[in-house]
């Protein structure tokens, strides 16, 4: 709120010869999903999902953003989003808010609220219009749920002999919601974060690479109590505890993000692919490898566009204790929970329709066939059940436009 | 006679052909003699607003459904306006570039031009005053 008010109160200040451009974009996203046990959710900030044919329009969302140009130098930004989350405020809604000044031609700065350059879509994930698939794949883009940071960035752009190369460095601090079973919501703060990214654009091709690096800003309420109930447990009676311990401290603990893409797109054909690499000093997330790689054709007013998506953590189960007792037990059985969190072991293949509307607006429908080696996942929502269903298929039919 | 009349007709489609023609223009101060391909595709998608001098430039354009926005960018681009659509509202809701001013219609845009030291637009070759300059020709 206060970031917002300094905005506008700077801007009000500075305002000459300004325009102002008003836009929005909106997205009604039908899914159904035949798995008996997970909810299907595209992002791990989702409180709802879908499962046993049931039909949500979960996905969908709709946003608006304000920019305020008042010099070819200076302008301001505001988008805010509703959507499927836990908790709607000023804070969940505000998607951008920041002050952009442009110095040269190469170099832009902005400072407050601006999104967070992770992954090649991460920025517009909830821009429907903006990608040709119907939902940004599950295995790569589901288990990130920051889209924006607060803090400062600059680019630099410079055309080249290889293309046009560009710079994005950014630092500052970043929260969102996440969601699991049995009511868990946790706002998770990126404390300290500073991410370098690289693109060259060179013809049709768009070359990508990013690293950023942050911290655990703060813990939640569940592992806090987990905390204090393995402190009373015996190393003798739990031989892992310390280890234990220490994997529940997750304050201060370090997350890695690295990421390469490829874009090539000659009007006709497209092609796109991902590789990330995620890992932490913490146990919950060790390591995580993800990618997809996309492959569409363009007919007319038409897109078909097959998806290949894969995830896969190393995360470990615990040692169990070596007395079992309903307290211990139950005790062991909450840890796997936390620990198991990011067990991810999963791909999905999709295919996509996408037809073009008119000249702002797009029908798309998906159909993704999904193979899951490991349930409960982070990924999802779950029924409880000692027989997950590990093979399922999801259709997603969305009405993107931009207006 | 037969040679008259065949005069008429190619001075008759140069005229219609420089109806259809449709320019990129600065203004007239700008030292800017011509303008590349590239560079013109770098500047009205948004990617790298630069003169060739390295100054800076300031794009202007027209509504999003008008006729010449489409025929412009899907010109220089070879993309239809659908994907260029698609385009720009990756790059303005992801708050990455700020998009070309926007003015109702071709005479606002050459008079701002004309007004507008760094200012790059776009216009029908048959609009061209004496106030603009020409950098670069889309034949149609």
């Amino acid at each position: 709120m206060r970031l917002l008010a300094a905005l506008l109160f700077f801007t009000h200040l500075t305002a000459e010869c300004s325009t102002f451009n008003f836009d929005g974009f909106a997205n009604l996203s039908l899914t159904t999903s035949s798995s008996d046990t997970a909810k299907i959710r595209h992002l791990i900030s989702q409180p709802h999902g879908v499962r046993d044919n049931e039909m949500g329009l979960y996905n969908s969302s709709i946003g608006m953003q304000l920019e305020w140009q008042y010099s070819a130098r200076w302008q301001t930004v505001i988008q805010a989003a509703l959507k499927d989350q836990e908790k709607h405020n000023l804070d969940t809604l505000t998607q951008l808010a920041f002050i952009r000044f442009m110095p040269t031609a190469n170099w832009t700065l902005r400072a407050g609220r601006t999104g967070l350059d992770l992954f090649m879509m991460t920025e517009y994930r909830d821009i429907g219009y903006s990608f040709t698939h119907e939902h940004l794949p599950t295995e790569f883009y589901a288990i990130i749920p920051h889209q924006n940071i607060d803090g400062i960035d600059a680019r630099y752009k410079t055309p080249t002999s290889l293309g046009l190369l560009g710079l994005h460095a950014f630092v500052g601090r970043s929260t969102a919601p996440i969601v699991s079973d049995d009511n868990f919501y946790w706002n998770a703060e990126l404390a300290n974060i500073q991410g370098l990214t690289i693109d060259l654009e060179r013809h049709n091709w768009l070359y990508r690479i990013n690293y950023t690096q942050s911290k655990s800003g703060n813990e939640n309420a569940q592992q806090k109590q987990l905390k204090d109930a393995i402190a009373h447990v015996p190393v003798q009676i739990w031989p892992s505890q310390p280890h234990l311990q220490d994997s529940l401290n997750i304050v201060g603990k370090q997350f890695n993000y690295g990421a390469i893409g490829v874009r090539y797109d000659n009007a006709t054909w497209l092609i796109q692919s991902e590789l990330s690499y995620i890992n932490s000093n913490s146990e919950v997330l060790n390591h995580l490898r993800s990618g997809y790689f996309s492959i569409g054709k363009r007919f007319n007013q038409h897109t078909l566009m097959a998806t290949a998506s894969i995830a896969k953590s190393n995360n470990q189960v615990p040692e169990p204790p070596l007395v079992s007792n309903p307290e211990l037990d139950y005790l062991y059985q909450s840890i796997i929970r936390h620990t198991n969190f990011y067990l991810i072991d999963q791909n999905t293949l999709s295919l996509t329709w996408r037809m073009e509307l008119n000249n702002t607006s797009a029908l798309k429908v998906q159909i993704d066939h999904t193979n899951v080696q490991q349930l409960p996942s982070a990924f999802y929502l779950h029924k409880p059940s000692t027989n997950p269903d590990n093979r399922f298929n999801t259709l997603g039919i969305s009405l993107n436009w931009v207006f | 006679m037969l040679r008259a009349s065949l005069f008429l007709l190619l001075l008759f489609s140069a005229w219609a052909q420089a109806q259809q023609d449709i320019v990129v223009i600065v203004n007239k101060t700008n030292p800017t003699n011509a303008l590349s391909h590239k560079a013109v595709v770098d500047m009205f998608m948004g990617k790298y607003l630069a003169f060739p001098d390295g100054s800076m430039a300031q794009t202007y354009d027209y509504q999003k459904d008008s006729q010449i926005r489409s025929t412009f960018l899907s010109a220089i681009t070879g993309r239809s306006i659908n994907q260029i659509n698609a385009y720009w509202s990756r790059v303005r809701f992801s708050g990455k570039v700020s998009p070309p001013q926007i003015f109702p219609d071709v005479m606002t845009v050459l008079d701002k031009v004309a007004h507008t030291a760094n200012a790059v637009a776009y216009v029908p070759a048959h609009t061209v005053t004496a106030q603009v300059k020409v950098v670069y020709t889309i034949a149609q």
